[in-house]
């Protein structure tokens, strides 16, 4: 189980302070929010790419991965940035492998097309491909499906679905889709101005919001 | 045609090519791999380290001369090694005034990269020399451009290989060296004949740098 205390401030301004929220191994979280709630910080702040004020326990020994929100398709072939995190004496197998999970995203098309040259969409498509090569512990996505269409958003989450299951890999993502937080997540957890307002499970807390600031925020969602 | 006929003007042609492309070479290996230290890590300090370098891209050639001339002379520190008027110590002095151009420039044009790759390379948790092989493979085309630099500076110089190299026929005496020796003997006509052949050779490396990424490009297109 991951657990964090942090705070993250830019100046004056309080972009993250949250205190003892955990995360179980093998559930999956979506982090909801208006934009500059502070839930990329979050994300970072538990993947260890931003450093933050607190600490950040249970994940000493654990793999971790997470995939920005812009992410960055190397100057490679697509089939080649998606086995970019495999170990060299293990790459004939993962190459196979890399190839099945091209497939089963819909671009095999594309393995030998240089990743720089794709569209936004693509490139998402290819770096959630790059994220699910490997086994991890805890996956940290940050709005994996932005750029992409309904179709290929649809077919990435079934993937990103089957990896859950056939790894008991946790998975903690952003997004701004209360649909695509029904689909993929057990839970939710609601921030605001850094701040956790409401967290509990997905159903319960978007049929049922407690916090008022909840209810806003779902309210000018659903208009 | 010319270089053919005259085997005084084959052995300056030869130590000349012989020391630019050995340590631009050098340079190159050296500079980069401290550029891409720079670039990709951020530690306490780096600001100073980045004014260090651009400060040592401007290193007087002729200090470089006498300084690597002191440390190798027969009283210095290296003096044991017996290299005083020999093209390896022209050698080391022109790696030790080219790779904080390689160094600086390399730092220069990696870092925006780096900057975009950052997140993401961080976040796959990828191995210190996984991080530096992507990096320079986005790099490639300002690294050619990089070497091409190295390499000019190799074969134009002149000041601290006259000093350490002794400017000897038939044993350190380049180009540039002629071509100032020739020049200070009033020999103007041999002095520009040797260098319109420096200026065909720096063609020629540019000719196939700019081929080398011109396949580069076809490749990932």
């Amino acid at each position: 189980m991951i657990e964090i205390t942090a705070q993250k401030k830019y100046g004056e301004r309080v972009v993250l302070d949250v205190e003892k929220l955990r995360f179980v191994e093998g559930e999956v979280y979506a982090i909801i929010g208006t934009n500059g709630s502070g839930k990329s910080t979050l994300l970072e702040a538990i993947a260890g790419t931003l450093k933050v004020k607190g600490s950040v326990r249970g994940v000493e020994g654990k793999d971790v991965a997470y995939m920005p929100q812009k992410s960055y398709a190397f100057s490679m072939s697509v089939l080649s940035n998606v086995t970019a995190p495999c170990p060299l004496f293990r790459l004939p197998a993962e190459r196979a492998k890399a190839k099945r999970l091209l497939k089963q995203m819909g671009l095999h098309h594309l393995a030998r097309k240089n990743a720089s040259r794709l569209s936004g969409g693509e490139t998402q498509r290819v770096a959630l491909a790059r994220m699910l090569v490997a086994p991890h512990d805890y996956l940290i996505l940050d709005e994996p499906s932005a750029s992409m269409d309904v179709e290929s958003t649809l077919i990435s989450e079934e993937v990103l679905k089957d990896y859950l299951e056939r790894t008991g890999c946790a998975l903690i993502f952003a997004t701004h889709s209360m649909a695509q937080a029904r689909r993929l997540s057990d839970k939710v957890v609601f921030l605001d101005g850094g701040k956790v307002i409401e967290m509990g499970y997905t159903d319960e807390v978007l049929d049922n919001p407690k916090d008022d600031r909840t209810k806003a925020f779902l309210d000018n969602f659903a208009r | 045609m010319v270089i053919g006929q005259d085997p005084m003007l084959q052995n300056i042609v030869k130590t000349t090519l012989e020391m630019a492309f050995t340590s631009s070479i050098l340079a190159l290996l050296f500079g980069v791999l401290i550029g891409l230290v720079v670039a990709y890590n951020n530690f306490p300090g780096k600001k100073v380290v980045v004014v260090i370098l651009r400060t040592l891209m401007g290193l007087p050639p002729v200090v470089v001369g006498i300084v690597v001339f002191i440390l190798f002379s027969g009283t210095g520190p290296f003096g044991h090694l017996k290299l005083i008027y020999s093209v390896e110590l022209m050698i080391v002095a022109q790696v030790v005034l080219i790779t904080p151009i390689v160094a600086g420039m390399t730092e220069t044009s990696l870092t925006p990269i780096v900057d975009r790759m950052r997140p993401t390379v961080k976040g796959l948790g990828l191995s210190v020399p996984k991080k530096f092989f992507l990096v320079l493979n986005e790099g490639k085309y300002q690294l050619i451009a990089v070497y091409l630099f190295a390499f000019a500076r190799a074969i134009s110089e002149v000041g601290a290989i006259q000093i350490v190299g002794g400017n000897i026929l038939n044993k350190t005496r380049t180009m540039t060296t002629a071509i100032a020796l020739n020049y200070n003997t009033g020999d103007f006509a041999l002095a520009v004949a040797l260098g319109i052949i420096l200026l065909a050779i720096a063609l020629g490396v540019n000719l196939v740098a700019g081929l080398l990424q011109m396949g580069l490009k076809k490749r990932n297109d």
